[in-house]
């Protein structure tokens, strides 16, 4: 058994105690107040009623009774002397011995008796354990074939099975209530002059083998000689019947706790659920964002670095095999940014636009001084988040050690996991704006990061549309774009049209996408290896 | 299980029963007649001293003393110190009783709801319990399991055979279980509550194997020694006394079950070995019997042989005097005057005829009569 379920029982088993300290409390200590009312006030009556005797002297002489009663003598009657140990009271204080019942009403005084009680004990319970394993095997065995009896008999009669199983289970109850709790309990309501519920009251704490003894059958009339071993027969085959009863207690227990555990685990998922699609809004949320930012052009380099740093960093850690929402909606976005390269559609022109666009971004980095000198600050920024992500995949690995329940690493892990994808989107959010500066078409974080993909597809097609002569085009194509910077808002207005006619272009691309197969998407994902190499040095822009 | 099993077990146990049952009254019984003489004697003193109470109204008031003690209530304090067995600690406790079937009985419920509710609520908490007790005895078993591991790999570099191992280490298991859960705790009893070493001891065992008689329970003497006294001196250890105790009753119950548990497996131990001896005996009987039936085939045998081998040569022996009868008319028959020859071969069968005649006369006489004089005579016979 693990330490949390341990301790769970434990806390159950506390605050069960609490419950029944309560309860016991509030409906014993009127009684008792009563009863020592009644105590003083009888002392009272008695010292007025006898002038000679001093409260000293009557406090004196009660404690003295009280003396002889817990050495185990009955203290009341004089004429009458019967002994306590007698054969046939000692036979059956051996029995609650070796049972566990131990009422009290009697029980050792002299060191002789107590230290042979401790022998006796020692010895005698695991005999009678042995004892009631097997009478409770026969008994088993008895009401196993009475129950199948009577199975076949509703069954013949074209019951349904399940009722069948509800039927033998009460009949069973129904049997061993009759024979072990009702018959004893008229028996001894007839014998020992007792009320119902202290019959049923003694037969209970009897076969529990709890045994307070404020009631025990002592045969007080001097009845038949056959009462005490009928008794104590009653208690063996009863013992095992009782024991029979705590099992299935016992088993309706750990059903009860099944189902809950099970509506923990969904409330759970749900809260997952809830706590995904919050993040999902914020995400929304952030877009307008870079709508503030004076220079667009430069942090969409700035951010362009950054996105393929951590997308370096992403591939280096293994993905945790999880089943998960926010898992699901990555898995797409990565199988968007791999069959964005696929929607090319020039096999001989696949790659080198691209890693010439990598190698012509960074040269336009090494010119400028000013984005060498930002070169430290992206790291410094990149360190941190790093981090960040490392301590995030640490925590689910403890936590996963300490629960019980297998699902909650999965969806801790799967968590963590959509916390380090929250900035990459944002960052493709944010270069999806400046492209076409349309925000009012994002709907959700999903279709954005896909648009955004498919803006970033928007520059090598134009180049490929050129691939004839591939060099020169490209350099004349960034020159153009910094021209356009430097000169006035003209520029932007006549990148509209290169990115209108890309849209007509885009319900093709989005049928292609879905067709694809997995294979070549695996493909795509392995040829993605070389951009992350450092490229050859590239040819002077001169 | 087999009936006979069960049968034999629940012998043992009435047995058992009966041993005990001799053994307490003997001891017991003395004691319970000197008390009931003290009893008397201080009734007939307290009647001599106050005149003016009857007998009757004596046994009266000490029949009130009893039920009040019944009730729970304590007489032989002052009505302004009574602190009342109900409060929270107290019931806890009592609680704890219930579903650890100990039911010490030293308080309990008077009321009919109580009553009600004790009934259902030991019938849900025992098996509660049930399931802390089974957890915090794997913890246990885990937890000895590695101790006894390490005892055991520091004894295996002793150089010591297995069985002497498992020995040591269960001995060592016994030991430092008795040292932690029986004799700390008695200790700390004998410290606290005021009793001497056995009884100690024997309120330990009692309260672990769940029987609880109630004549001694832990904190049941704190509680009338404050009211005796109406110091506050003692209240500290009243603040987390019994939520030690009852901790050390889940702990040591767990501990006890595996004791006694370990008891079990002994007496299963034994048993199995004295059925082993029993099929010994068995198979040592069916071995004797064995070996005189062998015996026996044997002799039957031998005899049945020299009586085989008797009559065997008596009919060899009148198979060779037929055989010699029959050749006796074809010498007749070939002696004819005409040729020489023969009669030359003729005298020499003549010769061998007679001597072939003694030698097995002789053979037959030798097997008929057995005496060696005899034998001289026929050979005399033959030389002349």
């Amino acid at each position: 058994m693990r330490y949390s379920t341990l301790l769970t029982i434990l806390a159950a088993v506390l605050l069960y105690l609490v419950l029944g300290a309560l309860v016991f409390g509030w409906l014993e200590s009127s009684r008792e107040e009563w009863a020592h009312r009644e105590l003083l006030t009888s002392q009272m009556a008695f010292l007025q009623n006898h002038s000679c005797v001093t409260a000293y002297s009557l406090r004196e002489f009660t404690e003295k009774v009280v003396d002889a009663i817990e050495a185990g003598v009955d203290a009341r009657s004089t004429s009458n002397y019967t002994s306590r140990w007698d054969p046939s009271n000692a036979f059956f204080f051996c029995g609650t011995i070796i049972t566990t019942i131990g009422f009290g009403n009697i029980s050792p005084k002299t060191k002789g008796g107590q230290l042979f009680c401790i022998f006796y004990a020692l010895v005698g319970i695991p005999m009678f354990g042995i004892l009631l394993a097997g009478v409770g095997d026969h008994l088993g065995t008895l009401l196993r074939r009475a129950v199948a009896k009577v199975e076949t008999l509703f069954l013949r009669k074209g019951v349904k099975p399940t009722s069948v199983r509800i039927i033998s289970a009460v009949f069973s109850i129904l049997i061993g209530c009759l024979v072990f709790i009702a018959v004893p309990t008229m028996v001894f309501q007839e014998v020992e002059s007792w009320s119902l519920l202290e019959a049923v009251y003694f037969v209970v704490i009897t076969l529990t083998t709890v045994g307070f003894g404020d009631y025990v059958a002592e045969n007080r009339r001097d009845g038949t000689p056959l009462y005490k071993p009928l008794v104590w027969l009653w208690i063996v085959f009863g013992l095992a019947y009782f024991a029979s009863i705590l099992t299935m207690i016992g088993n309706w227990l750990r059903v009860l706790s099944k189902k809950t555990r099970a509506e923990m685990e969904e409330l759970r998922a749900h809260a997952t659920d809830w706590t995904q699609n919050i993040q999902n809004m914020s995400m929304d949320f952030r877009i307008p964002v870079p709508l503030d930012l004076n220079d667009p052009f430069q942090l969409q380099r700035r951010r362009r670095r950054k996105r393929h740093h951590h997308h370096h960093h992403h591939h280096r850690h293994p993905r945790p095999n999880t089943t998960g929402l926010t898992h699901g909606i990555s898995l797409d976005a990565d199988i968007i940014r791999e069959n964005g390269h696929l929607i090319l559609g020039w096999p001989t022109c696949r790659y080198k636009p691209a890693s010439e666009v990598l190698s012509q971004s960074r040269s336009m980095s090494r010119i400028d001084g000013a984005h060498y000198e930002m070169r430290p600050g992206s790291r410094l920024t990149v360190g941190p988040t790093s981090r960040s992500i490392s301590r995030l995949e640490l925590k689910p690995a403890s936590r996963a050690g300490s629960r019980a329940i297998s699902r909650s690493p999965s969806q801790s892990e799967s968590g963590s996991f959509s916390a380090s994808e929250t900035p990459s989107e944002s960052w493709s959010e944010y270069e999806y704006e400046s492209n076409s500066c349309n925000s009012e078409d994002v709907e959700s974080g999903a279709k954005a990061s896909r648009r955004s993909l498919e803006s970033q597809n928007d520059v090598p097609i134009v180049v490929v549309a050129s691939c004839s002569p591939p060099r020169p085009s490209l350099l004349d194509f960034f020159g153009e774009n910094l021209a356009y910077i430097d000169e006035s808002s003209d520029a932007l207005s006549d990148r509209v049209k290169p990115s209108g006619q890309n849209r007509q272009r885009r319900p093709k691309r989005r049928s292609m996408t879905k067709r694809q197969p997995a294979g070549l998407q695996r493909e795509v994902s392995n040829e993605l290896q070389p951009p992350s190499h450092p490229p050859t040095p590239p040819p002077p822009t001169s | 299980m087999r009936w006979k099993t069960v049968l034999s077990v629940f012998l043992l146990v009435v047995l058992y029963l009966i041993l005990g049952a001799t053994v307490f009254k003997e001891l017991e019984q003395p004691y319970e007649t000197l008390q009931k003489l003290n009893i008397l004697m201080e009734k007939l003193e307290f009647l001599e001293q106050h005149p003016c109470v009857n007998s009757s109204d004596l046994e009266n008031l000490v029949k009130q003393v009893v039920s009040a003690l019944r009730a729970g209530v304590n007489p032989s304090g002052n009505s302004s110190n009574q602190s009342s067995l109900w409060d929270l600690s107290n019931s806890f406790f009592f609680s704890g009783t219930v579903i650890t079937t100990i039911g010490f009985g030293n308080i309990s419920p008077h009321t009919e709801v109580g009553r009600i509710f004790c009934i259902i609520y030991a019938l849900l908490g025992i098996p509660l319990f049930g399931f802390l007790l089974a957890g915090v005895g794997d913890q246990l078993g885990t937890i000895f399991g590695k101790a006894i591991a390490k005892v055991e790999g520091m004894i295996d570099k002793w150089n010591v055979s297995q069985t002497k191992i498992r020995v040591i280490s269960t001995l060592l298991f016994i030991l430092f279980g008795c040292l932690l859960f029986v004799t700390l705790p008695a200790v700390i009893f004998k410290h606290i509550e005021g009793w001497s070493a056995l009884e100690s001891i024997y309120f330990v065992v009692i309260t672990l194997t769940t029987i609880g008689f109630g004549d001694f329970v832990a904190g049941e003497a704190e509680r009338r020694h404050h009211e005796e006294s109406s110091g506050g001196s003692q209240l500290e250890y009243l603040d987390y006394y019994k939520p030690l105790v009852w901790f050390w009753i889940l702990v040591g119950l767990a501990y006890f079950a595996a004791v006694l548990s370990m008891i079990g497996d002994w007496f299963r131990v034994i048993s199995k070995k004295t059925k082993e001896e029993v099929g010994e005996f068995r198979a040592h009987a069916a071995e004797w019997t064995a070996n005189v039936s062998a015996e026996f085939k044997e002799t039957r045998r031998r005899l049945s042989v020299d009586i085989y081998d008797k009559f065997q040569r008596a009919t060899s022996v009148k198979r060779k005097l037929s055989a010699e009868i029959n050749l006796s008319p074809p010498i007749n028959q070939q002696m004819t005057p005409g040729k020489r020859a023969r009669s030359v071969n003729l005298g020499d069968e003549r010769e061998a005829y007679p001597y072939t005649l003694a030698r097995n006369g002789s053979l037959f006489l030798n097997s008929l009569i057995p005496d060696y004089a005899d034998h001289r005579d026929m050979t005399r016979i033959q030389t002349k």
